[in-house]
């Protein structure tokens, strides 16, 4: 099937009987091509976790993730590194270089494959237009604001037009119009015919529509919100 | 026309590298400077070695000395030049007359010299036989205050008129030589006319001059000691080899410098592990992180090393460099310039590579391997990013 499923699977951090936490269990769900599906629950409900495992991020210790039907968990180091391309991540906190510009940060995921930087950096300004930082295309990371660096990361998953978005929190500390900007990017995205999975707490996420199916992770498990 | 068009990862990795220029700066230094040190230390015995078989290789065969029960004594040269003569397979008998006498600045080795057979002055004239009361100097040589005198003691005092220098090509083997007419020699030694030091032999096939050596020993109504050129080569190796020795004393502070910039190489890739993470998180394959880091590790130690060998080169091969020659041989005076082939060169050059920038290269490798093939959840549990 095209898209990402989980089938049962399982996650416990913690290698020792006494300190092993379990953060998911049994999860199975489909995650179709050309949807967007939000995640939501209470802080520690292991949504990041989830997306990681949906990332290719994490190994699960139980079930598997199947992406177009390959069972990418399952997959040894290198060949997920392959797969990988093919992802776009938010990460909760921004996860910016510092040192690099804007700019830089939004094209570093196509750095090594590309045959021209001046290609790369068209296509950078490209998506930073899509999401209002084209103005702060040569700033450093490092003097962005919480908002920015959020779009900036959103803009760094986008750029290589990827098959599956994995978005955690991407609306975090934005301005109703570039909450609305980036709900759209996301729209926009799905439109193209991605698979798209965001975690959100954001009630603006959850209000604006935008999801095709919403999932609520409580406990560990996942069920149809 | 287009210009051509470079790998980005590249240019990423020269960015890289402008971006944090103090670390970078010290890292290049410190290679720069252990290449400094181990290529002046290469080059230099390298260089010696190479100089002295080129001038070796245009010596006697073999050389003969009389022997009593003291050492060596003099030798009657006419007589010895017959006897040699007489031995089948000799082509050439020529007595030689030397020793060591005290200049105003210090020992100097006196050769008398009475052919016309010299090479060219360092001026490129040609050179004559010294007369009596003349002399030929060796390029190191200093007459002391007044260069038109040259003041020498050893069994007897002489005065001699410098009228010329020896080419510089001779002067590993002639930096502290004076050629003199044989009679002033002779004088200034002690020793009675027509006596020589030695006899200075060569024969038809040099492959042969260890068969002739027991029957020319048993021409001479004396006992005789005769050293072959392969000896002599030996010899002078030899010595080389023990200063190379001591050189490499000096060379374990390098040694250590070396361990030091490895395991700055490695805890720097170990300090990179989150951003490595999350390259990996972003798509990078364990490939790409690494042809980063190698490309990143390349730009600091190709312009180090090529600014260490030519730092190197500069020490030991540019012309009036006194220090290597006064360190290793006591060279009081002007020193000797030294050949390198390009053979020689590009192999210290190799051996070079393999004992600096191979290790810092092979850290760098192994410690981004080791990072980027750990998964890049646990690579991105660390400090660095926003």
């Amino acid at each position: 099937m095209d898209g990402l499923v989980t089938r049962h699977l399982g996650l416990v951090f913690g290698a020792t009987p006494g300190s092993a936490r379990t953060v998911l269990q049994d999860v199975s769900a489909v995650f179709p091509r050309g949807a967007l599906a939000l995640v939501t629950g209470a802080t520690g409900a292991g949504k990041s976790s989830l997306l990681s495992l949906l990332a290719g991020l994490l190994r699960p210790t139980a079930g598997e993730v199947l992406a177009d039907g390959a069972p990418v968990s399952r997959w040894g180091a290198a060949h997920r590194d392959r797969w990988r391309r093919r992802v776009g991540i938010v990460f909760q906190s921004a996860n910016l270089f510092s040192e690099l510009s804007v700019l830089e940060n939004v094209i570093l995921p196509l750095v090594p494959r590309s045959r021209s930087l001046a290609a790369l950096r068209a296509a950078g300004r490209e998506v930073l237009a899509e999401l209002t930082l084209t103005d702060l295309a040569g700033a450093q990371a490092a003097q962005l604001s919480g908002g920015e660096r959020q779009r900036t990361a959103l803009a760094r998953a986008l750029v290589g037009r990827p098959d599956f978005l994995i978005a955690d929190e991407p609306t975090a500390h934005q301005d109703p119009e570039n909450a609305a900007r980036v709900l759209q990017a996301l729209a926009a995205c799905r439109a193209r015919g991605a698979v798209v999975v965001v975690a959100a707490h954001d009630p603006r996420v959850v209000g604006a529509g935008v999801a095709d199916r919403h999932w609520q992770l409580a406990a560990g498990r996942l069920e149809a919100g | 026309m287009k210009p051509p068009h470079l790998n980005p990862l590249l240019l990423w990795a020269a960015r890289d590298v402008i971006r944090r220029p103090w670390p970078t700066l010290l890292m290049a230094a410190a290679l720069a400077l252990l290449l400094t040190v181990s290529g002046t230390a290469l080059l230099f015995s390298q260089g010696l070695s190479q100089t002295a078989r080129r001038l070796l290789a245009h010596g006697p065969d073999l050389v003969v000395r009389r022997l009593n029960a003291g050492g060596w004594a003099p030798l009657p040269a006419a007589e010895a030049v017959a006897a040699a003569r007489r031995v089948p397979g000799v082509t050439h008998a020529q007595a030689r007359v030397w020793g060591v006498a005290a200049g105003l600045v210090g020992p100097l080795m006196v050769i008398a010299r009475a052919d016309a057979a010299l090479p060219p002055a360092a001026d490129g004239k040609p050179l004559a036989a010294p007369r009596p009361g003349e002399a030929l100097l060796g390029p190191g040589v200093d007459p002391g205050p007044d260069p038109q005198r040259l003041p020498l003691t050893a069994a007897a005092a002489l005065e001699l008129r410098p009228v010329g220098r020896l080419p510089a090509e001779s002067a590993l083997l002639g930096q502290d030589v004076v050629l003199v007419h044989p009679d002033d020699a002779r004088r200034l030694l002690g020793l009675p006319p027509g006596a020589a030091v030695d006899l200075a032999v060569d024969v038809f096939h040099a492959d042969e001059a260890a068969a002739i050596q027991p029957e020319l020993a048993a021409a001479f109504p004396w006992p005789v000691r005769i050293t072959a050129r392969s000896e002599a080569v030996g010899l002078y190796s030899g010595g080389l080899a023990r200063r190379g020795g001591l050189m490499l004393i000096a060379g374990i502070p390098a040694v250590l410098a070396l361990v030091l910039v490895v395991a700055g190489a490695v805890r720097e890739a170990v300090g990179q592990r989150r951003a490595v993470g999350l390259l990996k998180a972003l798509g990078w394959t364990t490939g790409e992180v690494v042809r980063l880091q190698v490309c990143r590790a390349l730009l600091i130690a190709l312009p180090a090393a090529c600014l260490g060998m030519l730092a190197a080169y500069t020490l030991v091969f540019r012309p009036g460099v006194s220090w290597p020659g006064s360190l290793l041989f006591g060279w009081r005076t002007a020193p000797p310039r030294l050949f390198l082939d390009p053979a020689g060169a590009f192999l210290t050059l190799l051996e070079l590579g393999a004992l600096v920038v191979g290790p810092y290269l092979a850290a760098v490798l192994l410690s981004s391997l080791q990072g980027a093939a750990a998964d890049p959840q646990d690579l991105l549990k660390g400090e660095g990013l926003l």
